[in-house]
């Protein structure tokens, strides 16, 4: 029965879903800034007063998120810099003339660590703006390729 | 051919900028709207030809979203966009009736294809 809904630190809301999808999510890693949990979409409660819910999602680590943004932007600045200078192919690290599924497979697989929907909550304005800007530099150079292939 | 309306439905405000520039090349019209609430006040005046709709926002989600739509009539195609890419949730967002999943991240010719199939489909 689909009869829960999650609200993030943000106050983003995904519902009504089962505990089935909510572990399935949980398990995969995607519900990890859950804040509270309604039974009928309006009125919501801290996560612990549903232990069936708290047991689906495990235990939360906000702290440790927050110690590692200074680390991270360091991390991404750096990276950032790099691929301003570099073309597509080092920076997906296939050659010049590889498939587009090679160029797509590594854009995917890069990109996800940078995506703005993917990032915390928590995570500080300065942080979030470096992995935009990342973002669209890998957004524009796989675009690029597609639009030579066509 | 009369101008498509194409409405985003989603909150970060990076994501509508790049889900409109995916689709620059179509030459639609394209309406934005920033949450549930949004998104049903806006359809409930113009009826948009096809809504990308992310599925966690503010005010209602994208799954309250796609209820409201399908329970009224007519009811335009619905693509959902979200990084919540589960089986689980992929399968109970198309029993609800959404046309499409897209994964976040997407590469942008993938947006394009996925909404250029449902405009042809409107033919």
């Amino acid at each position: 029965m689909s009869d829960y809904w999650l609200s993030d630190v943000e106050h983003r809301v995904l519902g009504p879903i089962g505990l089935e999808v909510l572990q399935d999510l949980a398990e995969a890693g995607k519900l990890t800034q859950i804040r509270s949990v309604s039974r009928d979409g309006r009125t919501f409660h801290p996560v612990d007063k549903f232990p069936e819910v708290v047991a689906a999602i495990g235990p939360r680590t906000p702290a440790d998120t927050a110690r590692s943004q200074m680390d991270a932007l360091e991390r991404v600045l750096k990276y950032l810099t790099a691929i301003r200078r570099q073309s597509a192919h080092e920076v997906f690290r296939v050659a010049p003339g590889a498939p587009l599924d090679q160029y797509r497979g590594a854009f995917f697989s890069i990109i996800k660590r940078f995506y703005p929907d993917r990032l915390p909550p928590e995570t500080t304005p300065e942080l979030r703006r470096a992995c935009q800007e990342v973002f669209l530099r890998l957004a524009a150079l796989i675009t690029e390729v597609e639009k030579s292939r066509r | 051919m009369a101008t498509r309306t194409i409405l985003i439905v989603e909150d970060d405000k990076f994501a509508r900028v790049f889900l409109k520039d995916c689709l620059a090349e179509l030459q639609c019209r394209i309406e934005e709207a920033v949450d549930g609430d949004d998104a049903l006040a806006k359809i409930s005046q113009v009826i948009p030809d096809l809504v990308l709709l992310d599925l966690v926002m503010p005010k209602k989600s994208g799954l309250e979203v796609l209820k409201a739509v399908r329970d009224a009539a007519p009811t335009p195609p619905i693509l959902v966009v979200s990084s919540l890419d589960t089986d689980k949730l992929i399968q109970q967002a198309l029993s609800a009736g959404a046309n499409g999943y897209i994964s976040k991240p997407f590469a942008p010719i993938e947006v394009l294809t996925a909404v250029r199939r449902e405009l042809e489909a409107l033919k």
